[in-house]
């Protein structure tokens, strides 16, 4: 009876988004209201643990939506003041070759936005040039859907792995080194399927040219940055190490480097990449000097529900260093870029308003969404729904479960249409799980957040960013035919490698690597 | 009724109840839940 009603508010969000096709922050609000009754009717969370679990869903988010802010914000400054059409420009300059041009784009360039904003802005970005380029729209878009999904999960300033990591409780870098082993094939993965997209067979094997070696390097650069413990930049220095690599293979198969004039629009590439490289930079200075102090934290009170579940003390709950947190430094990066455009002469103030009233729009249902999501994730988490839930699941599955597990990502992300809110509803659970079978919780920790970074490309917000920036609204249908087997079949490669990893080799990892 | 009121009404509610989670408050409790519930109602009465 317990399990059933565990699973409800997972059930009534699944059926409001599927069958019922309700937006994400209407679906949320009926399961964070189904979660809030279930917990106090049946599960025993009286009114201040209620108090205690709903408040740490709104501290969670505010932690999320900090990051997604300060990225939307950055990401409506460079495109209006057109920074992001001088990048994209030089680009093109640099690649002449149709297939290369379509492997670059839709595999490594849109990963690179992802790396840097995401939250839908590959897609939007990385689409219309590849259709404008005179690629097949339903070609273009499933190709960025699936390209880019491998980097999603580390990607936007890292807002879905820092969320794993504060909702499983786990040591970052360590959950970093699980998602890296999952990453590795998804990213192969996905380069393959754009490869295939772009010509069958004859262009994946062309395109291993290309994969395999930018793989290799993207794996190490990945590793790399995660030991540095520069966990927010993972995405981006991963993806734009591939993008230098694929580029550099195409220049030594071509055979040619001959000098070539930069596009230079209103701004210098050195001037729109600004914000970016300062990102990079201000991560590294900060991380060379010990500012934690530097932090916002909150607490919270101990207290054991009706059930005797009981849920411990918090005295320092998703902590914002302010020398650490993504969102002061994005936003620091974007201080340089206006000074720069007002340098350059092409600041405006009407555009400024625009950036401004863009970024509150698109916030606003993201943001609800996300506070109706999180808090019913820590509705269920400390009323011990998930614990219930999770037992469950792994009485039936036994042993098999890692085989199972990353479908259970894939359907988080599939439901909401985002790898974070994906991790927030069943991070916890999967390494509840992992600890119920006696193998390594990090792994799993790892495998969630990159099953649902795949399953980011089959989100209905999504699909309907793509359809409605390719044209091809309406013919939704089409573009799920398409995207659900890779991703389907890279999850099940993914469980099987898990299961191995778990199971077979019992491989165990924490702390360090 | 906007979607931006009422994302801006999740400011004062995540005050009262995070001023009730540390002070262990019943009432301000109670309030910040029922105005969560209050909101998460609203989406269906909400402009899009």
């Amino acid at each position: 009876m317990l399990t059933i009603l565990s699973l409800l508010p997972l059930l009534i969000l699944l059926s409001c988004l599927l069958a019922f096709k309700m937006t994400t922050g209407r679906a949320g609000a009926l399961a964070v209201l189904a979660a809030i009754l279930i917990a106090f009717c049946f599960f025993g969370l009286d009114l201040l643990g209620l108090t205690v679990a709903m408040s740490k869903g709104m501290t969670l988010s505010l932690y999320v939506l900090l990051i997604i802010w300060s990225a939307v914000f950055l990401y409506q400054l460079v495109y209006e003041f057109n920074a992001i059409d001088v990048i994209n420009q030089n680009i093109l300059i640099f690649i002449k070759d149709p297939f290369t041009q379509f492997l670059l784009l839709a595999w490594l360039f849109s990963s690179v936005l992802q790396g840097i904003a995401g939250f839908g802005v590959p897609v939007i970005i990385v689409v219309p040039i590849l259709i404008h380029l005179g690629f097949d729209p339903l070609a273009s878009v499933a190709a960025v859907l699936l390209g880019h999904s491998w980097s999603v999960s580390f990607g936007s300033m890292g807002s879905s792995f820092f969320t794993i990591a504060l909702v499983t409780g786990l040591e970052q870098q360590s959950i970093g080194y699980g998602m890296a082993i999952f990453d590795s094939v998804a990213m192969i993965m996905m380069g393959l399927m754009v490869c295939y997209i772009y010509g069958k067979w004859e262009y994946v094997k062309k395109g291993m040219v290309y994969i395999i070696p930018t793989s290799l390097v993207m794996i190490f650069v990945m590793l790399t940055v995660l030991y540095l413990k520069l966990v927010s930049l993972v995405g981006l220095l991963t993806a734009l190490s591939g993008l230098i690599t694929m580029y550099l293979i195409y220049c030594l198969q071509e055979k040619q480097r001959k000098k070539v004039d930069l596009y230079k629009g209103n701004l210098t590439l050195a001037k729109a990449l600004l914000p970016y490289s300062m990102i990079i930079a201000l991560s590294l200075l900060f991380q060379g000097f010990n500012l934690g102090k530097y932090s916002i934290a909150f607490q919270y009170p101990a207290f054991v529900t009706g059930l005797g579940y009981e849920v411990a003390q918090q005295s320092a709950y998703a902590k914002i260093k302010i020398f650490g947190h993504p969102a002061p430094i994005i936003m620091l990066s974007a201080t340089a870029a206006i000074l720069v455009y007002k340098q350059s002469g092409i600041w405006d103030r009407e555009k400024f308003k625009n950036v401004l009233n863009r970024t509150i729009n698109s916030s606003a249902s993201t943001s609800t969404s996300l506070v109706f999501l999180i808090t019913m994730a820590l509705v269920m988490m400390d009323s011990g729904m998930t614990t219930a839930l999770a037992l469950k699941v792994s009485e039936i599955t036994g042993g098999l479960y890692p085989i199972v597990a990353p479908f259970f990502g894939v359907l988080g992300s599939f439901i909401t249409g985002s790898n974070t809110n994906s991790n927030v509803i069943f991070g916890k659970f999967q390494v509840d799980l992992a600890a119920a079978l006696g193998v390594n919780g990090f792994i799993m920790a790892g495998l969630q957040s990159i099953a649902g970074s795949i399953g980011v490309s089959l989100g209905p917000t999504t699909i309907l960013m793509a359809s409605s920036a390719s044209g091809l609204t309406g013919r939704e249908s089409e573009i799920y035919k398409i995207v659900i087997k890779p991703v389907l079949l890279t999850a099940l490669i993914m469980g099987i490698l898990n299961y191995l990893l778990l199971i077979v080799f019992r491989l165990n990892l924490g702390g360090v690597l | 009724m906007t979607k931006k009121t009422l994302t801006a009404m999740f400011i004062p509610i995540f005050v009262l109840l995070y001023a009730s989670s540390c002070s262990g408050s019943i009432p301000g409790g109670l309030a910040g839940v029922l105005l969560f519930i209050a909101v998460a109602l609203a989406q269906f009465i909400v402009k899009r």
